[in-house]
């Protein structure tokens, strides 16, 4: 393929040829006309030799792992073995998404002899959850006059999936999970009042009943005190995350993106929440995904929302309405629900009845500001139209806010880093008021 | 930021490739000084020193902006020239539009190709506005050939083209404006004998030796030699590209251009001499366009190996 320097050099030659022509003039005649033919010799010569020798490179890629943890190194192995009769310069490159960091040959430059093969190595490491693509590798080569070019995609595609980095979800580690800020102190679902459990005497009063009378505690101080034995029950409540995985939450720069701060945080206080012994599931919902892992204990819910978000990109639009009718026949038990969304999307809720918004659970609306999540602009007026639709975005979203809370529907706009106590504060208040 | 050191070695190939402008531009002035407006040269000087002394976002604006002003200049000049101006500031605007403004302007826009080809950073660019200066400075040379021609012919065509000025009112012709007029009927002439009979006509430069047909080749040799070696630099690379193609191209294209100058040449008594070298050029452009096909095909057929 002649690339746009060659065609316009052949047309200035063209050019210079029937102007020289016109003119007369033979030196200047030859000097074109030999300049044309060299151009042109130099151009069919490649595309004889070595554009038709480039298609023979064989390549084969071998990635160590296709599922890693964000920010793991993932070594990957390219091997060019030269299946032609000549020996062939070329470039390539490996076609990257944005998200990953490289480091090593994954680009460069390559001389091959017949039959020869030669292997190249380079690590990648994601900066974001999700699914990529690696690939395919393009193999290229120019004329000596870099005036054509010929280019080949060598060698199909292949996916890796990135789970959450261990730092992000602050890792299983007991220090981490038994922090204050992430579970509210152990034991939170104890509720004193009847039960199996063993918690504690008070002095008896007249409501009382008297068959949990504490007689071996009677007459402790006075002779005539009456205590009460108190005993415990364990209550586990459903959590259920319901995530906004939009286009709108694919957000940010490639190192903080807003999907991949929010999962984090949601499998970060997920762990939290097993630790006190109560079900968690997911709901990843937009009009691309439903993925519905329902409510369990135990840290496999965790890995199925680990693996489910490895796997998919944020795609497609949010709603309201279709994410409250795809939760409807889903949860039958009680449940906390929070539903985290950017609200990005023009929807006209206001019109409907309250009903139709109203599911009979318990939905706390988290409302992520996508604020943090807007690159700088490069100028000074860049920098203010930024300001501006912040600002504007700001206040239709607590507008929305305001809405959901006069219907009764709990909503806070929340940014990155009062997403977590937000979350926990309200996941304390429903356990000990449900 | 690091400030880039002056690359000299750029500049000295940029100069390489206008080299046959550049002598051409000495020779052609020296013999046209006296019937071109200095004053107009000055103008497209300083409009080229503007264009380097505004700040770097500008620059791309200085040409375009005075190719507007010319022109609106030149819509109230003809406009005045149709009407009388209703507004008196306009009248003031207009520009003569005499021979020797007009043919300043062409010269000057060659200066001015010269001038951007050796300081302009891309090769591409440079090798570009040598074939434009270069083709603009060879009609200058044809016309200069004609005006210190002898040759009866030219002479006898010259004293025709005179006698029309005068009929068109223009009483006192300077000889170079004469050799003009001469020159670009009879390219005129060579372009329509060509598309109406098949052959060209009285080929200024072919007939006419002028001084500086000696040294021109040199000229073209540097310059060819320097396009080439630009091209092969302009894109670093870390395994270089073996020189081994160029080399058989230049070759093949010495085999095969000189022989056909050659025969240009013989038949150029006969006026076949663009007819051929149109019909080789041609065939070398639908080689060029079949091979490139041929690897576009093969892209396809080759599947991926997994």
């Amino acid at each position: 393929m002649i690339r746009k320097t060659g065609f316009t050099l052949l047309s200035g030659l063209v050019f210079g040829l029937i102007g020289s022509t016109l003119l007369g003039y033979s030196d200047a005649i030859l000097f074109f006309l030999l300049l044309t033919f060299v151009i042109g010799f130099d151009i069919i010569l490649f595309n004889l030799t070595l554009a038709s020798s480039i298609s023979e490179i064989s390549v084969i890629r071998e990635v160590s792992r296709s599922y890693v943890r964000k920010g793991q190194f993932n070594d990957i192995l390219i091997r060019f073995t030269n299946n032609s009769r000549r020996s062939v310069d070329f470039s390539y490159f490996d076609t990257l998404s944005s998200v990953f960091k490289t480091m090593g040959d994954f680009e460069g430059d390559l001389h091959l002899d017949p039959g020869q093969t030669i292997e190249r190595k380079y690590s990648i490491s994601a900066t974001a959850i999700g699914k990529y693509e690696v690939g395919p590798i393009i193999i290229y080569a120019d004329d000596p006059l870099h005036l054509a070019l010929v280019t080949y995609p060598a060698l199909s595609k292949d996916e890796i999936k990135v789970a959450p980095s261990t730092s992000d979800i602050f890792s299983r580690r007991s220090e981490r999970v038994s922090n204050l800020l992430y579970t509210r102190g152990l034991h939170i679902s104890r509720k004193a009042g009847q039960g199996y459990n063993f918690y504690g005497v008070r002095e008896y009063t007249e409501n009382d009943d008297f068959r949990y009378v504490a007689w071996s505690r009677y007459g402790l101080q006075n002779g005539e005190d009456l205590y009460i034995k108190q005993m415990e029950e364990e209550r586990q409540v459903n959590v259920l995350f319901v995530i906004d995985y939009s286009e709108s939450v694919n957000q940010g720069t490639p190192e903080h993106l807003l999907f991949d701060i929010v999962t984090a945080q949601v499998i970060a206080m997920s762990h939290g929440m097993l630790k006190n012994h109560d079900s968690v599931g997911y709901l990843l919902t937009s009009s691309a995904h439903d993925v519905f892992l329902k409510p369990e204990r135990g840290s496999k819910a965790v890995d199925k929302f680990e693996r489910a978000i490895s796997e998919i990109k944020p795609a497609g639009t949010f709603s309201i309405d279709q994410t409250l009718k795809k939760m409807k026949d889903r949860i039958k038990k009680q449940a906390i629900i929070f539903m985290i969304t950017p609200f990005a999307y023009p929807e006209e809720f206001r019109m409907k009845p309250d009903p139709q918004l109203n599911l009979g659970k318990r939905i706390n609306l988290v409302i992520m500001s996508r604020a943090g999540f807007i690159p700088e602009g490069k100028d000074q007026l860049e920098k203010r139209l930024i300001l501006d639709s912040i600002d504007r975005e700001s206040m239709a979203v607590k507008g929305i806010s305001h809405f959901f809370n006069s219907i009764g529907i709990r909503s806070l706009v929340v940014n990155e880093k009062n997403l977590v106590p937000y979350i926990m504060s309200e996941y304390a208040y429903g356990k000990v008021t449900q | 930021m690091i400030r880039k050191g002056i690359d000299f070695r750029h500049y000295a190939l940029n100069t390489g490739i206008m080299f046959p402008s550049i002598f051409l531009l000495l020779y052609v002035s020296s013999q046209i000084i006296k019937y071109i407006s200095i004053p107009v040269i000055a103008i497209f000087f300083i409009i080229f020193l503007v264009k380097y002394l505004v700040p770097r976002r500008f620059r791309q604006y200085i040409y375009p902006l005075s190719i507007i002003i010319f022109l609106l200049l030149l819509l109230n000049t003809l406009t005045l020239e149709a009407t009388s101006s209703i507004f008196p500031v306009l009248s003031e605007l207009s520009i003569p539009l005499s021979f020797p403004i007009l043919s300043s302007i062409t010269f000057s826009i060659g200066l001015l190709t010269v001038a951007e080809g050796i300081i302009t950073p891309k090769y591409i660019v440079t090798i570009s506005e040598s074939f434009g200066s270069l083709i603009l400075f060879l009609e200058l040379l044809g016309i200069v050939a004609v005006m210190l021609t002898s040759n009866p012919i030219f002479q006898a065509t010259e004293s025709g083209v005179a006698s029309y000025l005068v009929q068109l009112g223009i009483h006192n012709p300077d000889p170079f404006m004469v050799a003009y007029f001469t020159t670009l009927s009879l390219e005129g002439y060579a372009l329509y004998s060509l598309l109406v009979f098949g052959y060209q006509f009285y080929l200024p430069l072919t007939v006419l030796s002028t001084p500086v047909d000696k040294i021109m080749p040199i000229m073209f040799m540097v310059s060819a030699v320097s396009i080439l070696i630009s091209l092969y630099i302009r894109e670093k690379r870390n395994v270089p590209p073996r020189l081994g193609t160029i080399g058989l191209a230049a070759i093949a294209s010495a085999f095969v251009a000189i022989p056909l100058l050659l025969i240009s040449e013989v038949v150029a008594p006969y006026g076949f001499q663009i007819s051929i070298l149109a019909i080789s050029v041609t065939a070398l452009l639908i080689l060029v366009a079949v091979t490139s096909r041929r690897v576009q095909a093969n892209e396809t057929i080759n599947t991926p190996v997994k």
